[in-house]
């Protein structure tokens, strides 16, 4: 993967947002929120998992070609705003 | 100088006077009944209260409290908003309607009574199914039926908990139920127009098919309102709490897969007035908070959204993600205006979804339900994949499409109206007191710009970013569309039509095949009795008559034949009935 100056911008940004564990500290009793790097987790695991459920399980079971209810309507936009 | 008069009453007072303006004035005249609304508003404090005598009832078709107040405020000003986005639309049914549907949605949240809260309620349904239908395609005229059908529906639900709870306490007083198959049937209505899962489905299927401008004030009030009244009959309903968390997931997992842009932005409506719901269920005063805070920024953003997708289709004159990408060079300013709303709808920092959703999810937190924080965050991640990831990628960025599109420019007040919606959503970021302040609990003391909640919405919104772009390919939009819940509508009408009216329509016709039968067999026996009687013996009667003779010929034999067998049966009939008597 090629390094651009946004890549390296946004890399720095990741690493900012898990530094900013360092300036709080959580008052117990702790949930499991407080644990640190829990929404960069999150993040990570919560786009994998929506994402495999939107487009590795579900589209079998509920995709229908566009015509499916009717015949092709007008193209969208057609009649103006 | 407008003293009690309701809000509302001053959109639909305008509404009605608009087609008297000339055309070419209309869009600015448009301008005017907002206006005054918010300057009337200005005046209001809470404990406000109008009355007026119906029949043996009291209406009270104004009361104000520090909720109603928000409500109205973000209604008014997004009202004058779209104004301006709708300020270049000549057609004077939209104009109307849509001042129409506004007005009726002020005079919902100020209704203090169950009668007002039916008719605006009433009122809203039809003025919105129009804003629908006026675009005209036969897709529209369809969703539009749909939607009033779900909406009359609803709306049943609504006046029949209304009228029992009537019978029941003696009181049109629209205050906190108890409980009860009255109350549950209100909540039902209710739950409808919140587009509750699984009484949903009209907001995918009629949004992305409204006008370009009637779908900004559709994202605007409907939902909105039943978000309102939810808060208003229903606070502390457990119920509510995880049917707002399965709203929340159910419409983000929808809005990562479809196609068309304004459907991923109405299943997102889904999601968002979820994060309300619950809140709603927790009921705390901090909850209450968080839900009204919420309602008023998703009023800005999702209008904001709704905006800008609106000024791609009004550009290219399509919707579908599948026909769209590339248009960053073409259109690079909706773009930026884009992200600015799904930046703020993602909770990022110093724009006002930051204040808002932290707040609901905060008080959330504070009643102890673990379980329903998790999904909520969970839903976070897949608002902004879906409304700040994948689609403005594969419009603005992504492979252009394959049909070179040709953009029709975009009128300069559609500009206007969505920089000043960005710059209001700047503005609550970064001044969050100016809404905390108008609370009803004043905000209950939360500060958005601490570095736990910072590091939250940098955390969340950062990694899902660098997963999207791994797996970006994997989330490419296929032309394709998705089963929902309308399915069973949907594919029921036909059904409902073979087993029901099909069916009947069989035995009119055969009715109607026999009687035309009987009375053509009916009329020959008239005409020739004897030729008839020998045609049902099977025999042929020509002997009676010369070759080419035909049956006109001896009609008045037995025209004759007939009056006198119809004279003596009447006599008959006669002399039986007296006898008998």
């Amino acid at each position: 993967m090629k390094l651009t100056p946004l890549r390296i911008l946004f890399g720095l940004a990741l690493l900012g947002s898990l530094a900013l564990e360092f300036l709080y500290e959580p008052t117990p009793p702790l949930e499991v929120w407080d644990y640190p790097f829990f929404f960069a987790l999150t993040g990570v695991l919560g786009c994998l998992a929506l994402a495999f459920l939107a487009k590795g399980i579900l589209p079998p079971l509920l995709d229908r070609p566009e015509d499916y209810y009717d015949p092709p309507g007008e193209p969208d936009g057609e009649a103006e705003s | 100088m407008l003293g009690l008069l309701p809000p509302g009453l001053i959109l639909i007072v305008g509404a009605l006077l608009l087609p008297l303006v000339p055309r070419a004035a209309r869009g600015w005249a448009f301008l005017v009944p907002p206006a005054l609304a918010l300057w009337h508003l200005s005046g209001l404090a809470e404990g406000d209260r109008a009355t007026w005598a119906f029949a043996t009832y009291e209406l009270v078709p104004l009361h104000v409290d520090a909720l109603a107040l928000v409500f109205a405020w973000i209604f008014a000003l997004m009202t004058l908003l779209t104004g301006v986005y709708a300020l270049h639309v000549k057609d004077t049914g939209q104009q109307v309607s849509a001042m129409l549907y506004a007005g009726s949605g002020l005079g919902a949240v100020f209704a203090g009574d169950l009668f007002t809260l039916v008719f605006f309620w009433e009122v809203m349904a039809v003025t919105a199914a129009y804003l629908i239908w006026a675009r005209h395609t036969e897709d529209s005229y369809a969703a539009a039926f749909r939607y009033l059908m779900v909406h009359i529906a609803g709306g049943a639900l609504l006046i029949g908990g209304a009228v029992w709870h009537i019978s029941e306490t003696g009181s049109i007083a629209f205050t906190a139920f108890e409980g009860g198959p009255a109350a549950w049937l209100i909540l039902g209505g209710f739950a409808v127009n919140a587009a509750v899962v699984p009484l949903h489905a009209w907001i995918a299927d009629a949004y992305p098919r409204g006008t370009v401008t009637g779908s900004v004030f559709l994202s605007a009030y409907t939902t909105k309102t039943a978000v309102y009244t939810l808060t208003r009959g229903f606070p502390g309903w457990e119920i509510l709490l995880w049917a707002g968390g399965l709203m929340a997931i159910f419409g983000v997992v929808y809005a990562i897969f479809v196609n068309d842009i304004r459907r991923v932005l109405a299943y997102h409506i889904v999601s968002q007035v979820g994060f309300m719901v619950a809140g709603v269920g927790v009921g705390t005063a901090m909850a209450i908070d968080g839900v009204a805070s919420h309602a008023y920024n998703n009023i800005l953003y999702k209008g904001l959204l709704f905006m800008a997708t609106g000024a791609v289709l009004h550009a290219t004159g399509r919707s579908r993600m599948t026909e769209l990408g590339g248009l960053i060079r073409g259109l690079p300013g909706v773009f930026w205006i884009y992200m600015v709303a799904a930046l703020s709808i993602s909770s990022a920092p110093f724009l006002a979804g930051f204040v808002s959703k932290p707040l609901t999810i905060a008080a959330i937190e504070y009643a102890e339900l673990p379980a329903l924080v998790l999904l909520l965050h969970l839903a976070s991640v897949g608002t902004f994949l879906s409304v700040g990831l994948k689609l403005p990628y594969f419009t603005w960025f992504g492979d252009a499409p394959r049909e070179p599109v040709e953009l029709r420019p975009i009128p300069w007040n559609m500009y206007v109206a969505m920089v000043i919606g960005a710059g209001l959503n700047i503005l609550l970021g970064v001044w969050p007191e100016l809404l905390l302040g108008i609370l009803p609990a004043g905000g209950s003391g939360f500060e958005p710009y601490e570095v736990k909640n910072l590091k939250k919405a940098l955390q969340l919104l950062l990694f899902t970013a660098a997963v999207f772009f791994v797996i970006v390919a994997y989330l490419k939009p296929k032309p394709k569309i998705q089963l929902d819940t309308d399915w069973f509508y949907r594919r029921a009408a036909p059904l409902a039509w073979r087993w029901t009216v099909v069916p009947v329509e069989a035995v009119f016709r055969w009715v109607d095949d026999a009687s035309w039968k009987l009375a053509s067999h009916a009329a020959r026996l008239g005409i020739d009795p004897v030729e008839r009687l020998i045609a049902l013996k099977g025999e042929r009667p020509a002997s009676n008559f010369a070759p080419g003779q035909t049956a006109s010929t001896t009609f008045r034999v037995s025209t004759t034949t007939m009056m006198v067998f119809l004279f003596i049966a009447v006599l008959a009939a006669f002399a039986a009935f007296f006898l008998s008597g």
